[in-house]
């Protein structure tokens, strides 16, 4: 379609892809049915646009350089980092719904209805308010990089946005892993579950430590890198303890 | 602020409010506390932005012709309507069911009441699907609106965001409505839910005629408009007298027998 020379929404002249009066398309055209199914419903309806495949790309090859660009300015192709977990955290819950269904189905699983012992008590509590727990994940870990990485000065929201970057990869990883256990009910693919098995939390270990060094490596020689990488493992590990036993104090009478 | 010369994105020299060549805002900042929690936060959970509000405010004032302006270029200050209905279409199903709850506890009402097979196959698929059935409204306005008013020489999608607009209002309408008939449960406004039961449905009704009549009015005569709103609402019954008769017919085996059992 021909560009106008004059903006559609504002009337201000234009000159290159979008009015620099109120940042409208200059191609902005009629609305024909293309147009409406892909512009209208498709990113209405799922909020399916080409950010989030750039945004999916750029966190799982280089999420620490991302989120640095994110922070120095270039934010518009960025799909917003936030919603996007909200969104593949709804996706995963939806994945493990299938997986129990196709258990229930395929291996007449039943749950025992046995008293939990304390210890699963809390555990069960996290399970079931994963997406809650999931979500304050962010701006705890977040504070241990605000603490560990603190070189270049970024204040605690960048520091946000530079986990929530990784944090983005991470459940990435986790839903490839979900996705894998369904091999479980192919038999000739059953390997794959072991695979997955092991996967999963050696992919996440090489992730962060790769979005780690991208975001941070470049402010520390790789002996300090190495040493603040390993207490924010050991933090992470502190955190959950604490968690489970803040939790089973207020569960277990 | 101090104003950025290039673009942080793209580096093309700045001259206004916005890149020309990536769209970016010129004033794109530092990302500080308050920034985060508006923009990253609000925004990325609740969609909270402005163009919701605008667009919330034609919808009731002029549907129509937002719908033709939006139509004809001016985009930019809109909020996607079909995702917006959606979201108030998730609201509403939300506060029926506080109002399920409610009148469970007040006035020990059964939440599943019991019916034959075929009442319980037809409220189950309803409830099951409600947003889905619900959004069913867009199409058949687009058809009706299509098949009716020919003369403004729009395209089925045009028609569409027509609808879709009309049908926001109609969904701020319920809404409202909704909320306001949760006074069941106060002391002295309770006569308020007989009247809402009048007033939503002929309010929907005006509210459609008079809107979809200043959309149209200037390609026709006041009585050819006229005519054309009353065909709209009447093929609208139509059509849903012949879905609902559908519907049953699929529930019963074709069989059209419907018991209610108490």
């Amino acid at each position: 379609m021909s560009q106008t020379n004059i903006c559609l929404n504002c009337e201000h002249p234009t000159s290159g892809k979008f009015c620099s009066d109120c940042g409208q398309k200059t191609d902005t055209n009629r609305i024909t049915f293309k147009h409406f199914i892909f512009h209208d419903i498709l990113h209405g309806v799922w909020h399916f646009e080409k950010g989030i495949l750039f945004t999916l790309k750029e966190a799982m090859i280089r999420p620490g350089q991302a989120a640095l660009d994110y922070i120095a300015g270039k934010r518009i192709r960025y799909y917003n980092v936030f919603y996007f977990i909200l969104l593949l955290i709804g996706l995963g819950i939806f994945i493990e719904h299938l997986y129990a269904e196709a258990q229930l189905q395929y291996s007449s699983y039943t749950e025992p209805d046995t008293e939990a012992p304390s210890a699963t008590i809390a555990m069960d509590f996290i399970e079931n308010h994963i997406k809650f727990f999931m979500l304050l994940a962010i701006p705890v870990f977040s504070l241990n990089t605000y603490l560990l990485f603190n070189k270049r000065k970024f204040n605690y929201s960048e520091h946000i946005i530079i986990f929530g970057m990784l944090f983005l990869g991470i459940i990435v990883i986790g839903l490839i892993g979900n996705i894998m256990a369904f091999a479980e009910f192919i038999k000739p693919l059953s390997f794959i579950v072991d695979v997955g098995f092991y996967f999963v939390p050696i992919a996440t270990f090489v992730y962060l430590i790769n979005g780690f060094y991208g975001a941070f490596g470049r402010d520390y020689s790789l002996k300090a890198f190495s040493l603040r990488v390993f207490i924010f493992i050991i933090l992470i590990v502190v955190y959950i303890r604490l968690l489970t036993m803040i939790i089973r104090f207020f569960l277990v009478k | 602020m101090s104003h950025n010369i290039h673009c942080l994105n793209c580096n093309t020299p700045l001259v206004d409010a916005f890149c020309a060549h990536c769209g970016q805002k010129a004033d794109t900042h530092r990302i500080t506390f308050k920034h985060f929690i508006f923009h990253d936060i609000l925004h990325g959970i609740w969609h909270f932005e402005k163009g919701i509000w605008f667009t919330m405010k034609q919808a009731i004032l002029r549907p129509g012709n937002a719908a033709l302006d939006y139509i004809s270029g001016k985009r930019i200050r809109y909020y996607n309507v079909f995702y917006l209905t959606l979201l108030i279409i998730g609201l509403t199903i939300y506060i029926n069911h506080l109002q399920d709850q409610l009148s469970h506890y007040y006035f020990n009402t059964r939440l599943h009441p019991e019916t034959d097979s075929t009442g319980k196959g037809i409220s189950d698929f309803l409830d099951n699907n409600s947003k889905l059935l619900t959004f069913c409204f867009v199409p058949l306005f687009a058809i009706n609106s299509f098949i009716l008013f020919r003369r403004k020489k729009l395209n089925f999608s045009e028609h569409f965001i027509i609808s879709g607009m009309m049908f926001l209002g109609v969904m701020i309408i319920t809404t409202v409505s909704a909320i306001l008939s949760f006074t069941d449960y106060l002391k002295y406004v309770d006569f308020l839910g007989g009247v809402l039961n009048v007033v939503t449905p002929l309010s929907i009704l005006s509210y459609l005629s008079i809107n979809y009549y200043k959309t149209f009015s200037e390609n026709y005569t006041r009585n050819q408009t006229i005519q054309r709103v009353f065909s709209f609402i009447f093929l609208l019954i139509a059509e849903l007298i012949a879905l609902i008769i559908l519907m049953v017919g699929y529930f019963s085996h074709w069989t059209y027998t419907l018991k209610i059992v108490n």
